[in-house]
């Protein structure tokens, strides 16, 4: 049953809808048109331009990003006795262990002659990578109180998750500056090439974060496969030995690995015996970790919906 | 002008049935499965459902649970994507689906607080202006800066309540929020409400307390099953939602079963001339009749009568003891009427429940047993105050007068 009605203010022929009954007097449409310029607050089916509105968004949610990233830091110590203490520890102590081991068996892995500081970059910037990507991985399961409560652009958790980890890195930062500074080894310019690794290995961890969370959210296996990926990778990272000691031959597969020149990058900024990192292979890791950020990041809006119906 | 329109918004999820769903594993042996297609099942929690909202409107949305009324709120916040349909919300849209989202036990309440009141859409220096009143109102002084798994209860849904008392929308959703708490903070909660009406800002709220919506709400929505009902003026959809109790029921007899001190034997409604009738008008008296029994001598028995309305709200009760039945009760039958003065019940359905016992205990309780109505046949209540749709459950008497005589 279709009824006409004629208002004479906006002088626009409005039809009640068949199916919404005589209370629904406007359409959808009617109301995005004559509210031009208000910001309106539009609700629909998922569809291709969500991307953009996501990101657009983001600006207004600066006050509760900050928040979240504040509140991961805080929870992590907020019971400890030693609280942030415990971010340098952990790597200090890893350190010590295997530095401790290499000396007993007699085997210097190292490019030069200070291995603690060798292992300490190695084992610093993995850590950092694992842990941010774990954390990113778990951020939509781990939230699923608040994002099923709350409206936010989703993409935020993973993110808050690895500048967390960031923190983290910066109190690692401090120890490595002081114990460079206590070894007696000379800081150089190279130096600033520093935060330039850094940067790389978070977007490293985010192409991969940002895809592996809303599948971790779905399918739980990811998370527990996780820990053992990562073991893997650090096998084939220089974490604990110098790339020099892969053979030739492998040594093009070896640097497919983003890490490999990262870290090699990071020993070269701080220590004067590391060799620099080739960096042709850095640019081809630079543009697969985008590449592989723009899957994750397309991925994720693929399954975003569904995550939030199932979480 | 409209503040809310939604159209046809329609919500499907497709469950997996069987265990092997949540794991990656599990979905790919399914893939290979030639009857994985068994494995799906669709269920619509919200079908077409439209509506519209006027700016500074409240409107209630009721209905069973799981009707639908949830997800048509996440819909509508943001928080799900409906599967079809579209709706545009006009204005700053604040969303309180839970009291406390976010808290963390392991943060002090006043970490939680700044992060609750980020969440809800607060801004930090809004929330830091308002930290002293938001403790008050939450009497939690004492305990701010310790950890929030110290708190009671009590005291959490108060924090997580004083923080959502500052939400300044233009467009408010409410999920139930208000039913939570003892009744000191239920009674915060409906002076709020209250305050936020008057303020002009529109309301979506969803409520199983009919009486606080038929209050508070001038239009409404009845959702059954994903689907639209009814909408429209608030009487009507709560009736459509609660099906009326069977038209008059003037008498009814119990068993003589019990073997308590005292047992109901029978109860009627009577009219003045002592006929059996379930309508009476309102400028006659009501008389209600009941038969008991007493087995044993009582000290202090006393009968107790309670009228309901149609939204369950307990209208007015009547208890013995004032007028009568001082000292001990001896064992035998008795036969009390009650009579109520015309012109205090308001036009409506009502429904009369008995109980009977002692100071210590209660022998028996038959609840909604008779069922009567009250109209008004010789006065039209149209512009009287105490016409049906007008607030106050029953007629007061007073009368205007000049404050200078």
């Amino acid at each position: 049953m279709t009824d006409t009605k004629v208002d004479h203010e906006v002088g626009e022929r409005f039809v009640i809808a068949e199916r919404g009954g005589p209370s629904v007097t406007r359409s959808v449409e009617s109301l995005r048109r004559e509210f031009v310029d208000e910001s309106l607050h539009e609700i629909g089916a998922p569809k291709f331009g969500d991307l953009w509105r996501n990101f657009s968004l983001l600006p207004n949610f600066m006050p509760l990003f900050k928040v979240l990233v504040w509140r991961s830091i805080s929870l992590r110590y907020s019971q400890s006795f030693l609280g942030v203490l415990w971010v340098a520890i952990q790597p200090i102590a890893s350190t010590v262990m295997v530095f401790f081991v290499f000396n007993i068996i007699k085997v210097n892995t190292a490019d030069g002659s200070h291995q603690g500081i060798f292992l300490f970059c190695g084992i610093m910037i993995w850590q950092f990578f694992a842990r941010s990507l774990q954390d990113a991985t778990s951020s939509l399961q781990s939230h699923a109180g608040i994002l099923t409560k709350i409206y936010l652009p989703k993409m935020m958790l993973p993110l808050a998750s690895v500048m967390a980890a960031w923190f983290d890195m910066l109190v690692m930062i401090v120890f490595l500056v002081l114990a460079c500074l206590l070894f007696g080894i000379p800081l150089t310019p190279r130096i600033l090439w520093l935060p330039v690794f850094l940067t790389i290995v978070c977007l490293a961890a985010l192409s991969v974060g940002i895809g592996l969370a809303p599948l971790n959210a779905l399918y739980r296996d990811v998370g527990m496969i996780l820990p053992f990926a990562l073991q893997f990778g650090m096998f084939i990272s220089p974490v604990y030995y110098a790339t020099r000691f892969i053979p030739d031959n492998y040594q093009l597969l070896y640097h497919l690995n983003p890490m490999v020149t990262l870290i090699e990058g990071v020993r070269w900024s701080l220590l004067p015996e590391s060799p620099a990192p080739n960096f042709e292979y850095l640019a081809i890791n630079v543009v697969t970790i985008l590449v592989a950020l723009g899957i994750s990041v397309f991925a994720y809006q693929k399954l975003e919906s569904i995550v939030i119906d199932r979480i | 002008m409209t503040a809310v329109v939604a159209e046809d918004i329609s919500k499907r999820y497709r469950i997996n049935i069987g265990q092997s769903a949540n794991t990656l594993g599990g979905r790919v042996r399914s893939l290979f499965e030639r009857n994985s297609q068994a494995n799906h099942e669709d269920i619509w929690a919200l079908r077409d459902v439209s509506f519209q909202v006027e700016q500074g409107e409240v409107f209630g949305i009721i209905g069973r649970n799981g009707s639908g009324k949830s997800t048509l709120l996440k819909i509508l916040t943001g928080i799900v994507r409906p599967t079809y349909g579209s709706a545009i919300i006009r204005g700053r849209v604040g969303a309180l689906l839970e009291v406390g989202t976010g808290f963390h036990p392991d943060l002090t309440g006043r970490e939680n607080v700044f992060f609750n009141g980020t969440l809800l859409g607060l801004d930090r220096a809004f929330i830091q202006s308002k930290f002293d009143e938001i403790v008050a109102f939450a009497e939690v002084e004492k305990f701010i800066d310790t950890q929030f798994k110290h708190y009671s209860s009590g005291m959490q849904a108060r924090l997580g309540f004083a923080v959502a008392v500052n939400l300044r929308p233009e467009v408010l959703i409410l999920d139930e929020v208000l039913s939570v708490g003892d009744v000191m903070f239920q009674e915060k909660s409906m002076n709020r409400m209250t305050e936020l009406r008057k303020s002009g800002i529109t309301i979506l709220f969803v409520s199983h307390g009919l009486g606080s919506v038929a209050g508070i709400c001038k239009r409404a929505m009845l959702l059954k099953e994903g689907r639209v009902i009814k909408v429209g003026d608030v009487g009507q959809v709560v009736e459509a939602y609660i099906p009326k109790p069977h038209a008059g029921i003037a008498t009814v007899s119990f068993g003589d079963g019990s073997y308590h001190a005292g047992c109901f034997l029978e109860a009627s409604m009577e009219s003045d001339d002592g006929e059996l009738c379930d309508q009476f008008d309102l400028m006659d008296h009501v008389w209600i009749r009941v038969r008991y029994k007493v087995r044993q001598p009582v000290r202090g028995l006393r009968l107790g009568l309670r009228i309901h309305s149609h939204y369950e709200d307990i209208v007015a009760s009547w208890v013995t003891d004032e007028q009568e039945f001082i000292g001990e009760h001896q064992p035998g039958t008795y036969d009390k009427r009650l009579r109520i003065n015309p012109m205090f019940l308001k036009e409506g359905e009502y429904t009369v429940t008995l109980e009977c016992g002692s100071p210590a205990q209660l022998f028996d309780q038959y609840e909604r047993v008779l069922n009567f109505n009250i109209i008004s046949s010789k006065i039209n209540t149209e512009d009287k105050a105490y016409r049906r749709e007008r607030s106050g459950k029953v007629i007061c008497q007073g009368t205007w007068m000049d404050a200078t005589a």
